[in-house]
């Protein structure tokens, strides 16, 4: 899978070799990070998670470059999941590197809205009536 | 005219999809035209698509309405995103 994407929900492992990477970084003082994960919404067991790929995988890469941009980022990693996620399991997670706390607060909210409203990804949420409904995003 | 080896993919994501598919046959569309123009042809061809909200990416591009275009491999038919 591409490195923005896993297939199923996204292994917070991840988070654990991402740490070590950001910790050999001697210029930065504070990393922030954001898991989303699949919540049960009352009658909701889990989210499938779809997407235009090729245009997702540019979307991430143009917020990740962005943001990269902010004084005081050092990095960002962004990881999605496709497929099936269930309640509980991660959904998205991120992480930004930075110089002091206030660019790691800011920029993962900024970050998550971005690709919440930037990234062509889709998520049917899957019911236990065997039915199921389109997830949409709150502004 | 459509692509320059006639090859053209009509594609759907997300709620697009229960009412047609997730790919379809497009047949020939009458190129050049604009992306509005574009959008009656396929909803007359689909009327599910009449009450749906959606943007529309040609070869990987969201255009605006008033763009026109020449020819197209793929065209996306893009709902609300809803990552994360």
């Amino acid at each position: 899978m591409h490195r923005f994407f896993t297939q199923g929900p996204v292994p917070e492992e991840s988070l654990r070799s991402w740490s070590a990477e950001f910790a050999s970084d001697d210029n930065a003082g504070a990393t922030s990070i954001f898991i989303g994960r699949v919540r049960a919404d009352r009658v909701v067991t889990g989210i499938e998670y779809t997407a235009h790929e090729p245009m997702a995988i540019a979307a991430l890469e143009a917020i990740s470059s962005r943001f990269l941009h902010e004084p005081g980022v050092r990095d960002i990693r962004i990881l999605h999941a496709l497929g099936l996620v269930s309640v509980g399991q991660a959904a998205m997670i991120v992480a930004v590197n930075s110089g002091h706390r206030q660019e790691a607060f800011g920029v993962i909210e900024q970050v998550v809205n971005a690709i919440k409203t930037e990234a062509p990804i889709y998520g049917k949420e899957l019911t236990v009536t065997d039915g199921h409904r389109w997830k949409t995003n709150l502004p | 005219m459509s692509s320059a080896d006639g090859k053209m993919t009509l594609r759907f994501f997300g709620p697009l999809t229960d009412l047609v598919g997730e790919q379809a046959a497009i047949g020939d569309l009458p190129f050049p035209c604009t992306i509005a123009r574009l959008r009656e042809i396929l909803e007359a061809r689909s009327p599910q698509l009449k009450k749906q909200t959606y943007r529309i990416a040609v070869d990987e591009v969201i255009r605006e309405e008033t763009d026109v275009i020449g020819s197209a491999r793929e065209i996306a038919l893009l709902p609300p995103f809803a990552g994360g």
